[in-house]
């Protein structure tokens, strides 16, 4: 397979936009990733885009322009943005095309998601009851691996501070003053163990991303960053994962463990040659489980890691460097690709006041989701 | 099924879950909720009831109760599988 190359990034700004369709801010991110790239919607030669709430992807046509270009759908819940990647980026590295465009866009309701059993080939009385509420799931995670590796609250209280503290900086996030760790840690309790400034919120916003084959990419000057692997895998046999009315006795690994295997693979390289890594922190406390479940630590060293500031902007390894998605919120269709053009900004040395120092080589996303799906992409510049 | 086992996990529902798909009373009470192991089995999720939320931990041994948990449209009670804390002195009394 042929490199492949982000030549051009743009997102509308995350949170609430009234006035605006998601398929609007799909079209302005699209709009700024083309400008940034240099090149016109008519140089565009096919698209993979999708939401998860905010209707087609395709339609984009109405808002850029009636070029006949082929796009394809995609709605693959919280891989969603990864999953159009990896399409833009399989029609590139096959020889297919030159440039592509990867979209992502979405516009929730407020307040936690309502998923009906029925989606989900799950029976009424699971919802009736009060059982089908995603934040239950993360939270249950959380207490077992708490429980089983010593992580304490304070460190869900770290990875909420820092997360407010990175945004600030963040032009793009949507909840940019810093929270101190006290108010985090005894505001209103969610689900125990986690507090309402733990959790992301559903929200709004939209990226595009423009790839391109190596040649094109030096036509236009931007043959900088590298994509070196985009992964994505469901569920093994004995994971734990959202929406589970039952689990089985023998317990087996996670679609996380299997996505970022088959990225390192893919792109070559380990977890130790990572210098930015965005990972999925629907809550405070996944931030620390995917820490390990990456790769990036052993269990339980996450108390160490964050007590000693680690993961923030000037540790070791940064994580979560625009706020993530507890500072940004969490529009599905979306969220995978605000964390690619994140390493985007971040490996061209862009980051004002949330830059990693060091000129960061290499770059790590990783997004997880209902019901049981993970994906991992690897830039390097 | 083994009508007992172990808490593997649990958290409290501190909001009213959204309806649909929800059918729970208007009028929101936290409840607290698990994951249960009944041994060679399976790992079940439940209600959680009959404990203090701060009592409720991992390992700890529950067994299954029936509970009423909502009014139907047609005023008939709708009850549910729950679990709650051993009785020791009624099992074995």
């Amino acid at each position: 397979m042929a490199d492949v190359f982000i030549v051009g990034v743009g997102i509308h700004p995350f949170g609430r936009t009234d006035g605006l369709s998601g398929l609007q801010q799909g079209a302005y991110a699209a709009r700024a990733a083309m400008a940034d790239a240099g090149v016109a919607w008519n140089d565009i030669q096919f698209g993979f885009g999708g939401s998860d709430a905010s209707g087609s992807a395709d339609t984009i046509v109405n808002e850029l322009g009636l070029t006949g270009l082929p796009f394809i759908n995609v709605k693959n819940g919280c891989a969603t943005g990864g999953s159009a990647m990896i399409g833009a980026w399989q029609g590139i590295a096959s020889g297919q095309y030159d440039i592509g465009i990867a979209l992502g866009f979405d516009k929730h309701p407020r307040g936690a998601f309502n998923a009906m059993p029925a989606d989900y080939s799950l029976p009424d009385w699971y919802g009736s009851v009060g059982l089908m509420v995603t934040t239950q799931f993360f939270a249950m995670k959380l207490q077992r691996y708490m429980a089983h590796h010593g992580i304490t609250s304070r460190s869900l209280g770290r990875v909420s501070e820092k997360a407010f503290n990175n945004a600030v900086h963040a032009d793009h996030a949507w909840r940019r003053a810093p929270v101190d760790i006290d108010t985090i840690l005894n505001a209103q309790m969610i689900n125990d163990p986690l507090t309402k400034y733990m959790f992301c919120s559903p929200a709004e916003g939209g990226v595009a991303l423009i790839l391109a084959s190596e040649k094109k990419a030096r036509e236009l000057g931007r043959a900088d960053v590298r994509v070196k692997a985009a992964a994505i895998r469901t569920r093994p046999p004995g994971s734990f994962e959202v929406f589970a009315p039952g689990l089985d006795i023998d317990r087996g690994g996670a679609p996380t463990l299997l996505a970022s295997a088959a990225a390192y693979e893919m792109a070559g390289v380990g977890p130790e040659d990572i210098d930015v890594a965005q990972l999925q922190d629907t809550e405070s406390g996944a931030e620390i489980m995917h820490m390990a479940e990456n790769g990036f630590c052993a269990d339980g060293a996450q108390e160490e890691w964050l007590a000693e500031g680690w993961t923030q902007i000037d540790g070791k390894l940064p994580v979560n460097t625009d706020g993530g998605c507890l500072a940004c919120g969490e529009p599905i269709g979306a969220s995978g690709l605000r964390q690619v053009y994140e390493n985007v900004i971040q490996l061209r040395g862009h980051g004002g006041g949330r830059q990693v120092p060091g000129n960061p080589k290499t770059a790590y996303t990783h997004v997880y989701g209902a019901p049981g799906i993970s994906g991992v992409t690897i830039l390097q510049r | 099924m083994p009508p007992r086992g172990r808490v593997w996990s649990w958290t409290i529902q501190r909001f009213r879950p959204k309806t649909p798909p929800y059918i729970g009373p208007e009028a929101f009470e936290p409840f607290a909720i698990g994951y249960v192991e009944l041994p060679g089995a399976v790992i079940v999720e439940t209600r959680i009831v009959g404990v203090d939320f701060a009592s409720i931990r991992i390992g700890m041994e529950m067994e299954t109760v029936i509970i009423p948990f909502a009014t139907d449209a047609s005023g008939r009670t709708v009850v549910t599988y729950a679990f709650a804390p051993v009785q020791d002195e009624v099992q074995h009394g």
